[in-house]
């Protein structure tokens, strides 16, 4: 039997109930209104009763008859006036009893059928005799035989009331008992049914409870398992970043080596293969951070560092970037703003630039002939605030209705031809949503098939001031330090451990003294020739706790420190360095560390390094890192040069 | 015996020179239908106040209808209000007995006389009231005039064929 049924069946048995309950109120009612009706009645007997008008007349006969029994004994004069007013009462007492209504109880008795006629025939007598002045005594001697007479008749009519009356009552409380006996049996049934009513009442909640129990228990089932799920997830995303992680530590190898190998002679064959190769691997990295970013989106620790940027300088830069690939596919290409863009606005540029490269990206490759333009349109203007839609127009294939409904979902690519075709991770563009979102904007699309798409980003933007000292261009120039040194060229061939070669005091200042704890082979001598490059004198350490016992054994003044180790890691190594004694805890500490995800930078600078720098590393951020760190360790006073 | 009966004429004569009052009661001329007796200052008989007819067609008159439980039509009524009759014996107390010539009695509260409009009828439907009804005197209370009114308490005051009150 299913709910509703039961529900309906519990309603009509409500409806029944209530029903009898409701009749059984109105028998009730109809009985306790007869009782008072019959109370009612029983009081208006009271009131008037016929055996009072019977007995006050009675009564009046006799002291009549009595007065006339005196007055015909005793000798003398007349009491006329007596004699007249008792007579007078006598008869007003006979009117009461004709003309009482109650009288009617009695007239159907034989009693007063013979009684009344009796009387009245008295009556029509005495009125002649009372009538005469002055009264004669033997009419009234005469008259009262006639009253003694009578007297028998008007007992009889008493003792017929009385006996009427007390049959009356009789009859009434047989009925009035009758009535209590069903009002009793009445409320006795109604109490059963009361009873039966709250039994099957207890029995339904007890019942309901445990329904209510068991969608409860099926509800706390349904989050434990949501709960697990969700934990699942999270776990497959912390591995996902992990593995991200260890992915890019050979990678940065691979990249690096490939830099440094263009950079020697080789033959024009062999530069060629380098070049694909380097190709390859920067088509891999790309790949690798689109994973690496929607790992950090889904953990939510992916947030925002807008700073003062120059929008126009920026679009120079992606035209710049961009400018190649279109050109490659013979495509025309242009990035053109329809106003004066604000000089400086908050915005982190990064990312700003990632989504343009998306979406450029996006539309070189759909598009074969024809051309791909960016369009800057200035939107509402409000105090402070701008804002910009980026409109990326192409003439390629275009996109049919059913893409375009899933184009920003995970995963999703063109269909698995074009897929195959142009590649990707299907993660890009739901990347540059996410982000666009984050900076309180959105991407919008449409798109003719065959016709081409048309890509629009709406930002807004803060306006801000010029920085008060403008960002230079970074310094792409290498090699130079405060202590310029030359590349010692036997450094180059001491991979592992400790090296103390004699300090190359060839030109300028002594060498720069640079401890790198890495466990990467590849990264070690990457970092190592980057290094050697600008003339610094290198002590390699594999490990975290190998770095804080050389560092125990001698003065550097500077280390560069991977976080990631086997024995110790980085950080706990920046920490135990920290609190040794001696100017070797002022050293100035650089994190390299491909960890992407936001609070990376921050554990590291809690655990005391002065710096950090992501991997994979590039020679003119590492150099500018360290320029920063070695003038804030000069100017802070104790760099003792050894 | 004369020693007393004199000395009761001579208190009397005495009574009425203390009270020349304005509305001193008048000696009795006719027959007596009603005496007031017990508390009252103003006496015109042995026993007390007494009234024939006359003297109560002389005191301020009142006439109503009003449905009685003894007919089945409204009844007219006519006759000096119970607190003018009082008013003229003197009387002051607090209950009333009332007494009828069949020897009915009832007590009526003395300030039924003060809050309702009670009458001594001496008429019911213009006719004087004939001792073979309800006569001479009827005492009515203006039944249709207040809810009440209309209950035993009051049906049970109602004294017909009145004879005399007593003041306590």
């Amino acid at each position: 039997m299913n709910g509703s049924s039961k529900n309906r069946r519990y309603l009509l048995w409500l409806a029944i109930g209530t029903g009898v309950l409701a009749l059984a109120m109105a028998i009730l009612l109809v009985l306790q209104i007869t009782q008072k009706r019959a109370i009612e009645k029983a009081n208006e007997l009271r009131a008037d009763s016929i055996t009072a008008l019977v007995f006050q007349f009675e009564r009046e006969f006799l002291r009549f008859r009595q007065t006339l029994e005196s007055s015909v004994i005793r000798n003398g004069e007349l009491d006329a006036d007596n004699l007249g007013l008792r007579y007078d009462l006598f008869l007003s007492r006979l009117t009461l009893l004709r003309d009482n209504p109650t009288t009617e109880l009695i007239t159907h008795r034989p009693e007063y059928q013979k009684a009344m006629p009796h009387v009245d025939t008295l009556i029509a007598h005495a009125d002649k005799v009372m009538a005469a002045n002055p009264l004669s005594k033997p009419a009234l001697a005469k008259l009262l035989t006639e009253f003694n007479d009578a007297g028998v008749d008007v007992q009889a009519l008493s003792l017929a009331a009385n006996s009427e009356v007390a049959a009356l009552l009789e009859s009434q409380e047989k009925t009035m008992l009758r009535q209590n006996n069903q009002i009793i049996g009445l409320t006795l049934a109604q109490l059963i049914f009361l009873l039966i009513a709250a039994g099957a009442l207890a029995l339904r909640q007890r019942k309901q409870e445990k329904e209510r129990q068991a969608l409860e228990d099926l509800t706390h089932e349904l989050r434990e398992a949501h709960f697990r799920a969700e934990a699942a997830n999270r776990g497959k995303s912390q591995f996902l970043a992990n593995m991200s992680h260890e992915l890019r530590t050979p990678f940065n190898g691979m990249l690096g080596m490939l830099g440094l190998l263009e950079s020697t002679s080789v033959t024009p064959a062999q530069a060629d293969y380098i070049k694909t190769a380097k190709g390859s691997a920067n088509h891999l990295l790309t790949l690798l951070n689109d994973i690496l970013d929607v790992s950090a989106l889904e953990a939510g620790k992916m947030t925002l560092k807008p700073e003062p940027a120059q929008l126009g300088a920026l679009l120079n830069e992606v035209e710049a970037l961009m400018r190649p690939q279109a050109t490659e596919k013979g495509l025309k290409f242009s990035i053109v703003s329809q106003a004066e863009l604000p000089h400086w606005v908050l915005a982190d540029t990064t990312r700003l630039k990632q989504i343009l490269f998306n979406l450029i990206n996006n539309a070189i490759k759909f598009t074969d002939h024809g051309s791909v333009t960016v369009t800057v349109v200035p939107r509402q203007r409000t105090d402070g605030n701008i804002g910009l839609a980026f409109l990326i127009k192409d003439t390629g294939i275009g996109m049919d209705d059913h893409v375009l409904s899933s184009l920003f979902q995970r995963f999703f690519q063109v269909d698995g031809g074009l897929a195959r075709k142009f590649g990707g991770t299907g993660l890009g563009l739901e990347i540059s949503q996410t982000l666009a979102r984050l900076m309180g904007g959105a991407i919008e699309v449409e798109s003719t098939q065959g016709k081409g798409s048309l890509f629009t980003l709406h930002l807004p933007f803060t306006l801000c001031p010029a920085p008060p000292t403008a960002v230079v261009a970074p310094p792409i120039v290498p090699l130079t330090k405060p202590a310029p040194a030359v590349a010692a060229e036997a450094s180059a061939t001491a991979p592992a451990a400790t090296q103390d070669a004699p300090p190359s005091a060839d030109a300028g200042g002594p060498a720069l003294r640079v401890m790198v704890v890495e466990d990467h082979p590849v990264n070690r001598k990457f970092v190592g020739i980057l290094l050697e490059k600008m003339g610094c004198k290198v002590t390699f350490c594999e490990n975290g706790q190998l770095g804080v016992e050389a560092a125990e054994r001698d003065m550097f003044d500077l280390i560069l420190m991977d976080v990631h180790m086997p024995v110790m890691d980085g950080l706990t190594a920046t920490r135990t360095i920290r609190a040794m004694p001696g100017p070797i805890a002022q050293v100035p500490i650089i994190v390299l560390s491909a960890d992407v995800m936001n609070d990376a930078k921050e554990k590291a600078l809690a655990a005391g390094v002065n710096d950090f720098v992501s991997k994979p590393v590039q020679a003119g951020q590492l150099q500018a890192a360290m320029q920063k760190c070695l003038a804030a360790a000069a100017a802070h006073g104790s760099n003792t040069a050894a | 015996m004369n020693i007393a009966r004199r000395s009761a004429l001579t208190s009397l004569m005495a009574l009425m020179v203390a009270w020349p009052s304005a509305h001193a009661l008048e000696p009795i001329k006719g027959k007596a239908i009603l005496t007031i007796t017990g508390k009252v200052a103003e006496k015109n008989g042995a026993n007390g106040a007494e009234f024939d007819l006359t003297m109560l067609e002389k005191l301020p008159q009142q006439t109503f209808s009003t449905k009685t439980p003894w007919d089945k039509n409204p009844i007219k009524f006519k006759g000096p209000l119970l607190r003018d009759v009082l008013a003229a014996a003197k009387a002051s107390g607090t209950t009333l007995k009332a007494a009828a010539l069949n020897d009915y009695q009832t007590t009526i509260p003395f300030d039924d006389a003060k809050n309702f409009d009670v009458i001594v009828a001496y008429q019911m439907n213009d006719q004087p009231i004939p001792v073979r009804t309800k006569g001479p005197l009827f005492i009515v209370y203006p039944f249709d005039t207040k809810a009440e009114l209309r209950s035993n308490v009051y049906y049970e005051r109602s004294a017909w064929q009145l004879k005399s009150i007593l003041v306590e």
